[in-house]
C-alpha cells in the first residue's frame, strides 16, 4: 500500500491538488470517515471537558478517589482496585489489534482471514460490553446512580468511616463511559453487518475490502475515545 | 491507490451515463426521493422560504405587541388561537414562545439550512465540475433529517403548552423549567445537527475529490471556499452542542444537574449540588458563535461572485478573500465566551477573548475593502443581484462596526442583553445574510429554474428592505444604549423606558411593512418558476464559472457529455480585449495568468 | 493493493509493536494509580503523577492514531487537515479549567 501511494506521489506530487483526482490518494469514503471522526472526537471532547470543568469545580478534596470507587472484581469480590478496568482496557486494545489484522488480510483479499479476525473483534467488543455492563450493575447496586451520590468507605472495605462523593461523579461517569457504550454498541452492530457481508463475499465481489477499513476506522476510534475516558475517570 | 483516480472516473462516467437516462424518473423520485443535487438545492429552498414566512410572521406579532402594547389582537384568533389571552392581547408566556421561535427558525431552519444547504448543494458540483455529490444517497439523507427536524419543530407549535419558551439560546435553569415544547425543541434539533454533519461531510469530501481537471483549489470560485469553510465549521462545531443538548436532555428527563447548582426556583430549594448554568453557555456558545459564520460566510462568498460578474472586473485581492475566510473560520472557534461577558465568568479569561474577538475585526475588514475595491471603476450592471450584494456590503460594515463596541467587554456591561445587540445581529447576520441569500437566488434562478425572475419587483423589494431595515434596527441602537432589555414582553412598568413608546410603534410600523415586500418576494419567487421569462442562452449574466456551460435546464449528471477541463482561474473578466472568458478556455500562447500580470498603470 | 510478503510481514510487525508499547504504557500508568492514596499525598505529587498520566495518555493516543488507524502512512496533508481542528479542543479545554477553577473559588467564596 504504501508503495502505491509513493508511485502515485513520485508521479505527480507536484500536482495533486490540480483536480480530476484525489489529492490524498484516498477515496471519498475513508476521507468522509475520517472527518466524521473528527467532528465525533469533538462532541467527546465536550463531554471530557465538561467532566474536567464541573470536577474543578466540586475540588479536589471531595473528589472521590477512583482506586476505591473502582476496587471490585466479578467473583473475587472488593479490595482489587483498578484491576477490572485494566482488563476490560486491555479487551477493547486486543480488539481493535485483531481490527488491524483484519484490515491488513483485507489489503491482501484473503478472505479467510478477514472473517477469522474480524470475528475476534467482534467477540472482544461484546466482551468489553459485559464488562461494562458488570461495571455498572456493580456500581448501581452500591448505591451510585444518576441522582445520589457515590459513597464508600474510607479505610477500605469493612472499616466503617463512610465518605460521601458528589453527585457529579456518578452523574458524569454513567454519561460518559454510557455514551462511550453506546457507540462501542453501534460498532458491534456495524462490524457485524460487514462480517456477513464478508461471509456472503459481497466485498469479494466488489474486489476490495475497503469498507472493512472504513469500520475498522471507526473501531480504533472507540480504542481511542477509551483511553481518554480511561485517563479521566480511573487514572487522575 | 492509483486504481482511486480509475474508479473516480468510473463514477463520472457512471453518473453520465444515469444523465442519458433520467427521462424514466416519475414524480416521487424526481421532485422527493431524488438524489440529484439540483433538485436537493431546490428542496432545501424552499422549506427555508417556507419557514422565513412563519418565522418573520412571529417576529411580526410581537412587534405588534411592542409597538401596540396589550393591543387587541383578536383579529388574529383565527390563526393564533390560544396565545392570545380572552380579551384578545398576546399572552405573555407565547410572546415568550414567538420570540424562541423566530431565532430559532430564522437562525437555524433559514439562514443555515435554507442558505448553505441550498447554495452548497446547488453551487459545488456545478462549479467545481462534478456529475453529483460524492454521495448523492447522503446528500437526500441530509435533507430528510431537516425535513424530519422541520416536522418535528412544526408539531411543537400546536401541542397545548405551546412551543420552546426559553429564547433561543434555551440557557438553563430557564429551559429547565419548560415543557414538552422544549422536549421536542431539542429533539428537532438534534435531527437538524444530524443533516447538517451529513451535509457537511458531503461539501467536503466533494470538494477535496471530485474537482475537475484543472481545478486546483486556487482555481475554485470563492463561492466555493465560502461553502468548504462554512462547512469545516458546521462539522466542528455543531458536534458539541450536541453534547450540550444531551447533558441539558439528561437534566431535564433523567435529574442529573450538570447545569443546575443549589437554587430556589418559584419558592422551592433544588437541592442539586454542583452543577453550573454558565458550562452550558460555553458549550452552546462554541457551536453558537460559529454558526454566525456559517450563516454569513456563504452570503460572503455569493457576494463576492456576484460583484465580480456584474462589475466584469476580477475579485481584487483572491488569495487575500481566501485567507480571510480561513481567517474567521479559525478565529471563529476562540471567540465564543464574548457572548457571556456578563454570565458570571471568570473575568480573565473573558479579556482573552475580548483580544480574540477584535482580531476578527481584521479579516472582515480585509473582505469589506476587496469587495469595494472589486466594483471600484468596474462596468457595473445594476441588476437586482448586484444591488442585494451591495446592500449586503452596507449592511455588514454597519453591522460589524458596532460589533467592536459589543466585542469589549467593559462596553458590553451596558450593552448586553439590551436592543442594541439586536441591532448589531439583526443587521450584520439576519439582514445581511438575507441579501446575500437574495442576491444568490437572483443570479442563479436561471441556472435552478430556467427562467427569469421579475426585475420591478425585485428592485421594489430591494429598496423597501434595505431602508426598512435601516428604519427598523437604527433606532434600537439608541434604545439600547439607554438600557432598554430585549425579550421583554411588555415595558408599562419601566416609566424610564415610556419615552421609546413611540419609536417602537413606529418600528413595529416599518416591519409590517417590510414584512409585507418579503411576502412579494415570495411570490416573485414563485410566480417565476412558472411565469417567468424563459433563459435563451446558457450564459445570461457572462459568467466564468462551469455552471453556466451546462444545458439550460441541466439534467441530472449536469453534463450531457464529457465533464470540461479547466484551464484558468474563475475571474478572467477584462482580460485581452474580452469582456469575459470561461474557464473552460485554453490559456493562449504567451498569456499570463492573473496573478503574473504586471498592475495596471497607474491614471493620474 | 497486495503488498509484498516482505512488507506485509513489516506491517504485522509494526502492528505487535504498537500493541506491546500500549500494554506496557497501560500497565505502567496502572501501577503508578495503585500508589496514590499509599504514597503521595501530597497534591505536589499528585499534579507531578497527572502530568506522567496525561503524557502516557497522549503516547497510546499516538499509536493508535498513528499505526492502527494507519494515519503515518497516508499523506501528511491528510493528516494536517485531520489534526490541526484539535487546536481549538485544547483553547476549550484551557478555558473551562480556568472557569472549573473561578467556579470553585466562588463556591467557596460565597457558601
Amino acid at each position: 500500500m504504501t508503495t502505491a501511494t509513493n508511485t502515485v506521489q513520485a508521479n505527480s506530487e507536484s500536482n495533486v491538488w490540480e483536480g480530476g483526482q484525489a489529492p490524498f490518494g484516498v477515496k471519498y469514503g475513508k476521507l468522509m470517515m475520517w472527518y466524521f471522526l473528527l467532528s465525533d472526537a469533538f462532541t467527546f471532547a465536550a463531554f471530557l471537558i465538561s467532566y474536567g470543568a464541573i470536577r474543578f469545580t466540586v475540588g479536589q478534596d471531595i473528589w472521590p478517589e477512583p482506586n476505591r470507587v473502582f476496587d471490585a472484581f466479578p467473583v473475587l469480590g472488593h479490595g482489587y482496585p483498578l484491576l477490572f478496568v485494566s482488563l476490560m482496557t486491555f479487551i477493547l486494545i486486543l480488539s481493535s489489534v485483531f481490527m488491524v489484522r483484519a484490515v491488513q488480510e483485507g489489503h491482501q483479499m484473503n478472505k479467510k482471514g478477514v472473517i477469522l479476525w474480524l470475528g475476534f473483534t467482534i467477540l472482544g467488543g461484546i466482551a468489553f460490553l459485559s464488562c461494562q455492563a458488570w461495571e455498572w450493575a456493580h456500581l448501581i447496586h452500591n448505591g451510585m446512580t444518576m441522582t445520589s451520590p457515590i459513597t464508600y468507605e474510607i479505610g477500605g472495605h469493612g472499616s466503617g468511616a463512610v465518605f460521601v462523593g458528589p453527585l457529579a461523579f456518578g452523574q458524569l461517569f454513567f454519561t460518559i463511559t454510557g455514551f462511550h457504550g453506546f457507540h462501542v454498541t453501534t460498532g458491534v452492530v456495524i462490524n457485524t453487518i460487514v462480517f456477513l457481508n464478508v461471509v456472503f463475499g459481497t466485498y469479494e465481489k466488489k474486489k476490495n475490502y475497503d469498507m472493512v477499513e472504513k469500520v475498522g476506522l471507526y473501531w480504533h476510534f472507540v480504542d481511542l475515545v477509551w483511553v481518554f475516558v480511561f485517563l479521566g475517570f480511573y487514572l487522575l | 491507490m492509483s486504481d482511486v483516480n480509475t474508479t473516480m472516473e468510473h463514477t463520472h462516467a457512471e453518473a453520465g451515463h444515469h444523465a442519458h437516462e433520467a427521462h424514466h424518473e416519475n414524480f416521487f423520485t424526481k421532485y422527493l426521493f431524488t438524489m440529484d443535487h439540483k433538485m436537493i438545492a431546490k428542496q432545501f429552498l424552499i422549506t427555508g422560504i417556507f419557514w422565513a414566512i412563519i418565522g418573520a410572521f412571529f417576529s411580526v406579532v410581537f412587534r405588534l405587541q411592542l409597538g401596540f402594547p396589550n393591543a387587541d389582537l383578536s383579529w388574529l384568533a383565527p390563526v393564533m388561537g390560544r396565545w392570545l389571552t380572552p380579551d384578545g392581547t398576546l399572552d405573555p408566556n407565547f410572546y415568550n414562545a414567538l420570540i424562541t421561535m423566530h431565532g430559532t427558525l430564522l437562525v437555524f431552519f433559514v439562514l443555515t439550512a435554507g442558505l448553505s444547504g441550498t447554495f452548497a448543494n446547488f453551487l459545488i458540483p456545478l462549479q467545481i465540475g462534478a456529475r453529483d455529490m460524492a454521495s448523492p444517497l447522503m446528500n437526500m439523507l441530509s435533507y430528510w433529517f431537516f425535513f424530519l427536524a422541520s416536522v418535528i419543530m412544526f408539531a411543537s407549535l400546536f401541542i397545548p403548552d405551546g412551543p420552546a419558551q426559553g429564547g433561543w439560546t434555551a440557557y438553563p435553569p430557564l429551559s429547565y423549567l419548560q415543557g414538552q415544547g422544549m422536549t421536542l425543541w431539542l429533539l428537532s434539533l438534534t435531527f437538524f445537527v444530524a443533516s447538517t454533519v451529513l451535509g457537511g461531510l458531503n461539501y467536503i469530501t466533494t470538494i477535496l475529490n471530485m474537482r475537475t481537471k484543472g481545478m486546483s483549489m486556487f482555481k475554485m470560485p470563492l463561492t466555493i471556499w465560502a461553502l468548504f469553510f462554512t462547512a469545516v465549521i458546521g462539522l466542528l462545531s455543531f458536534p458539541v452542542l450536541v453534547a450540550g443538548f444531551i447533558l441539558l436532555i439528561f437534566d431535564r428527563s433523567l435529574g442529573t444537574s450538570f447545569y443546575l447548582s443549589d437554587l430556589v426556583v418559584n419558592g422551592q430549594f433544588l437541592d442539586k449540588g454542583t452543577g453550573s448554568p454558565i458550562l452550558y453557555e460555553h458549550l452552546f456558545w462554541f457551536l453558537g458563535h460559529p454558526e454566525v459564520y456559517i450563516v454569513i460566510l456563504p452570503a460572503m462568498g455569493i457576494v463576492s461572485e456576484v460583484l465580480s460578474v456584474n462589475s466584469k472586473k476580477p475579485v481584487f485581492g483572491y488569495r487575500a478573500m481566501v485567507f480571510s475566510i480561513l481567517a474567521i473560520t479559525i478565529l471563529s472557534f476562540l471567540v465564543w465566551a464574548h457572548h457571556m461577558f456578563v454570565s458570571g465568568m471568570n473575568p480573565f479569561v473573558g479579556s482573552i477573548f475580548v483580544l480574540f474577538t477584535l482580531l476578527i475585526a481584521v479579516p472582515s475588514a480585509i473582505k469589506v475593502f476587496n469587495w469595494i475595491a472589486t466594483i471600484w471603476r468596474g462596468n457595473i450592471r445594476l441588476n437586482p443581484q448586484t444591488m442585494y450584494a451591495i446592500g449586503f456590503v452596507s449592511m455588514f460594515i454597519s453591522g460589524g462596526l458596532t460589533g467592536i463596541f459589543l466585542g469589549n467587554s467593559t462596553i458590553d456591561i451596558q450593552l448586553h442583553d439590551t436592543y442594541f445587540i439586536v441591532a448589531h445581529f439583526h443587521i450584520v447576520m439576519g439582514v445581511a445574510a438575507f441579501l446575500g441569500m437574495f442576491a444568490g437566488v437572483h443570479h442563479w434562478f436561471p441556472k435552478m429554474f430556467g427562467r427569469y425572475m421579475n426585475r420591478s419587483m425585485a428592485y421594489m423589494h430591494f429598496w423597501v428592505t434595505l431602508i426598512g431595515a435601516y428604519l427598523i434596527f437604527w433606532p434600537m441602537h439608541y434604545m439600547g444604549m439607554a438600557g432598554v432589555p430585549r425579550r421583554y414582553y411588555s415595558f408599562d412598568a419601566f416609566d424610564a423606558f415610556s419615552q421609546f413608546a413611540g419609536m417602537n410603534t413606529f418600528i413595529s410600523v416599518v416591519a409590517m411593512i417590510v414584512f409585507a415586500f418579503q411576502i412579494l418576494w415570495v411570490a416573485n419567487f414563485f410566480y417565476s418558476i412558472f411565469r417567468g421569462r424563459k433563459v435563451k442562452e446558457s450564459n445570461p449574466w457572462g459568467a466564468t464559472t462551469l455552471e453556466w456551460t451546462t444545458p439550460i435546464n441541466p439534467g441530472h449528471g449536469n453534463w450531457p457529455g464529457d465533464i470540461p477541463e479547466v484551464y484558468r482561474w474563475p475571474y478572467d473578466y477584462n482580460k485581452n480585449g474580452h469582456e469575459f472568458i470561461p474557464q473552460t478556455v485554453p490559456m493562449e500562447e504567451g498569456e499570463l495568468e492573473h496573478e503574473e500580470t504586471p498592475a495596471p498603470e497607474k491614471v493620474s | 493493493m497486495i503488498l509484498s510478503d516482505q512488507e506485509y510481514q513489516m506491517h504485522k510487525a509494526a502492528v505487535w509493536r504498537a500493541t506491546i508499547i500500549l500494554s506496557v504504557v497501560t500497565t505502567v500508568e496502572v501501577g503508578i494509580a495503585l500508589l496514590y492514596d499509599t504514597f503521595f499525598h501530597e497534591s505536589g505529587f499528585r499534579m507531578a503523577l497527572a502530568v506522567f498520566m496525561i503524557m502516557a495518555t497522549l503516547v497510546k493516543a499516538y499509536y493508535i492514531v498513528a499505526v492502527f488507524m494507519h494515519l503515518k502512512y497516508e499523506r501528511k496533508a491528510m493528516a494536517i487537515t485531520i489534526l490541526m481542528p484539535i487546536m481549538f479542543l485544547i483553547w476549550l479545554l484551557i478555558a473551562l479549567l480556568m472557569e472549573g477553577v473561578s467556579w470553585h473559588q466562588m463556591i467557596e467564596f460565597y457558601g
